[in-house]
């Protein structure tokens, strides 16, 4: 089996990370912050050493404001519904994945929030021209796409934030986090929302966010937390007042390996070996015959995702030669619409083809040589 | 001996990662019930010298108490300028 589809989630995972979980799951167990037994409390102290790790990891000045989530699509749910209010404007841009149109879109019919989506070039490049104008007196919140996880384009912070003045900035780094240095306090990120099992290497079932001191987002889940029991009220303090329920600590603990292995073997040096990866599968890719490319995949500090098509070839059916061969990758919308439109290409889709750290020169060869039998077997592809 | 309650266990251990790295004796207790009908745990610590006043001093200290065997009197939470400890008692329990 070969694994190409990194940016859905990573495959395999260090070592590391299969420790982290299985002492946790072997040998702890307990319920974080529930029980005063010791079980407990070494569930809490893996709670807080990968909060703190995480929160370090993304230069978060005060880590009792990363807030774990259930994935993703959950932490940009709490930004975004716990922020907006009736008739606010939102600003964002043609590279949104549908965990931020979906909520906008809820809100539109909702709350009467007033959306603007910027447009991006078919490369990926935001319009900053058109961002700063559309910004208005009220408009609360910008939210970036920070890197595509259709074409693997990543936005300039700096110009951003310099266009949108006070606006709240809430980064959608999903695709960005461990795959380009993040530093909220440098870029002026206000609130980030991540997954925690893409270029983190921890499990499913696991994303992040951190708000800035200042902001107060609503909650969008309540209940038990472990701490100030005797009333009903949802706590003020942080993190507890967005995670309530028994969180998911297996996931946590195998965070904390992932964290490890990054910090062990360098951030730089893996970014680095996913971009090698990258460059010499843009190579593969364009050395077959009919192959097209999207986006600007050669980009120097674009993202290991890469999206092709084949002339007269639906991206289903080269999906589905792959998968005779055993090689992952992903077909479709990678539930973007609005971005495979500003890409042009809506509806059919693209295949994605994304490397990992652990990608070899052989298995992109193999890919590769599936995708020339398929251009050569086109009429029974 | 002392007690020191939070708002939440990621500041009881952010407390206790301070106390750990200065070497300061201490130990995580469930919060006592005549204190609070918490589920939660808390810091104990049999003396509350200069140092832990000074380390938890700057931490998200909800309240702390003193327990002489008998009963809990609340304390504010201030170092003593001569950094020999914490005073002012409150309120007993």
């Amino acid at each position: 089996m070969i694994y190409l589809d990194n940016a859905a989630t990573s495959f395999p995972k260090p070592d590391a990370v299969f420790r982290a979980l299985d002492r946790f799951v072997r040998e702890i167990g307990g319920n974080p912050g529930r029980s005063a037994h010791p079980q407990s409390i070494e569930a809490s102290r893996i709670i807080f050493q990968t909060r703190e790790k995480l929160a370090a990891f993304i230069n978060a000045e005060h880590s009792e404001r990363l807030i774990f989530t259930s994935n993703g699509t959950d932490s940009l749910n709490l930004a975004i519904l716990g922020l907006l209010e009736q008739h606010d404007h939102v600003v964002t841009t043609g590279l949104e994945h549908n965990s931020v149109m979906r909520p906008l879109d809820f809100l539109q019919k909702e709350r009467r929030v007033e959306v603007s989506v910027i447009p991006c070039s078919d490369r990926g490049e935001l319009d900053i021209a058109r961002l700063r104008s559309s910004m208005r007196r009220k408009t609360k919140a910008v939210i970036i796409n920070h890197g595509s996880n259709v074409i693997g384009t990543i936005q300039p912070l700096t110009d951003i934030r310099a266009a949108i003045g006070d606006a709240i900035l809430i980064l959608d780094a999903c695709q960005t986090v461990g795959n380009t240095p993040i530093d909220v306090r440098r870029e002026g990120i206000d609130i980030i929302c991540f997954s925690c099992h893409k270029s983190l290497f921890g499990i499913q079932g696991l994303g992040a966010l951190y708000v800035r001191e200042g902001i107060d987002l609503k909650p969008i889940r309540f209940g038990g937390t472990g701490s100030k029991s005797e009333s009903t009220e949802q706590p003020r303090v942080l993190p507890d007042r967005y995670e309530s329920g028994t969180p998911n600590t297996p996931g946590i603990a195998a965070l904390l390996g992932g964290l490890t292995f990054i910090e062990e073997n360098g951030l730089s040096r893996i970014i680095e070996k996913k971009k090698q990866a990258r460059m010499y599968l843009v190579k593969a890719l364009l050395d077959v015959e009919g192959v097209r490319l999207h986006g600007d995949p050669s980009a120097n500090d674009n993202l290991p995702v890469v999206s092709m098509t084949i002339k007269g070839i639906s991206p289903s059916d080269v999906g589905a030669a792959c998968n005779r061969a055993s090689i992952c990758v992903r077909v479709g919308l990678h539930c973007a619409p609005v971005a495979h439109r500003t890409v042009g290409t809506f509806p059919q889709g693209t295949v994605r083809i994304s490397p990992g750290y652990f990608t070899r020169e052989e298995e992109v060869n193999q890919l590769a040589d599936v995708l020339r039998d398929i251009v050569a077997n086109r009429e029974i592809a | 001996m002392y007690f020191f309650l939070f708002h939440t266990i990621h500041d009881v251990l952010k407390a206790e990662k301070a106390l750990k790295s200065r070497g300061c004796a201490h130990e995580l207790v469930p919060v006592p019930r005549a204190l609070s009908s918490d589920c939660g745990v808390c810091i104990k610590s049999e003396k509350a010298g200069g140092e832990i006043m000074r380390l938890l001093a700057g931490m998200n200290v909800d309240k702390c108490f003193l327990f002489d065997g008998k009963q809990f009197t609340s304390h504010t939470l201030e170092a003593r300028e001569d950094g020999k400890g914490m005073q002012s008692a409150e309120e007993g329990r």
